[in-house]
């Protein structure tokens, strides 16, 4: 793997999956309306060649107005997106974002894969957002959480598949990951150290 | 084959997995990006446009 890290950048040159592509279009929109937002969990192995598949690629929202929603929303229709979850920018808004309940969005014409959109609405997801990088790749540029937040996070969820694109971000990205920012998420996330060793395969001695 | 034997072909079965996962991120790190992500590419698209058609087909059907 050709693979550069510039500081919070990070260029990776390969041909794009469906998921790339769907990933830098719905971005795009996004980017348009300088909605702060960062795409978590599978996605993050699944960029970087993990060989397995899924329905969705999840994404953190920076919650916004209904005003601004509506903007985005319309935004996002005219580009050629459309909600699964509801036609209505209200109900998508009041009865399900803002209650928690994340949405789904597909090009029109499809309905795998698709985007999992939620408001950014815990500590843990603040923190996502926060602490993002943007990986580049041909046809534009993707924010995502950083690989030590993803790795804990992926043993705390701690399925099987979790599990695996945990030692598959690991492993792959051994030397570029900052120890100690991992043993801090996975002290925030309450892991313990020995669990993580055995699961990831981490030869660390403190 | 009894409950015993079953969690242990489970467990023999994570492990396995874990190994394998293991060393296909080892085969992407020595490989070039135009190889493994042309076979990922190959691979991802085929399963998820087959799980496409066949979700488009349900919900017509409903």
């Amino acid at each position: 793997m050709e693979i550069e890290f510039k500081g919070r950048d990070i260029y990776l040159d390969k041909e794009l999956t469906l998921y790339d592509k769907l990933a830098l279009n719905f971005s795009d929109v996004l980017k348009k309306h300088d909605v702060n937002h960062v795409y978590v969990s599978g996605y993050v192995a699944l960029i970087f060649g993990r060989s397995r598949t899924s329905e969705d690629i999840d994404m953190l929202v920076e919650r916004m107005s209904i005003g601004e929603f509506q903007t985005l929303w319309n935004s996002l229709y005219s580009t050629g997106f459309y909600c699964h979850n509801t036609p209505d920018c209200k109900t998508a808004y009041n009865v399900y974002l803002d209650k928690k309940i994340a949405i789904r969005f597909s090009e029109v014409g499809r309905v795998i894969p698709n985007v999992e959109f939620k408001w950014a609405s815990n500590e843990q997801h603040i923190r996502a957002l926060g602490n993002n990088l943007e990986v580049h790749i041909p046809g534009g540029s993707i924010a995502i959480s950083s690989l030590e937040t993803q790795i804990a996070f992926k043993l705390l969820l701690g399925s099987e598949k979790d599990i695996e694109d945990a030692r598959y971000l690991f492993e792959l990205f051994g030397e570029h990951l900052n120890q100690k920012a991992l043993i801090d998420e996975l002290a925030y996330l309450e892991i313990s150290l020995e669990d993580a060793k055995k699961k990831l395969g981490w030869q660390y001695e403190p | 084959m009894n409950r015993e034997e079953i969690e242990q072909d489970i467990k023999r079965n994570r492990a396995q997995r874990l190994e394998f996962v293991t060393w296909y991120a080892q085969w992407v790190k020595r490989t070039p990006n135009k190889v493994w992500s042309r076979q990922q590419r190959e691979m991802v698209d085929s399963v998820l446009e087959a799980a496409n058609k066949k979700r488009l087909e349900e919900l017509a059907a409903e």
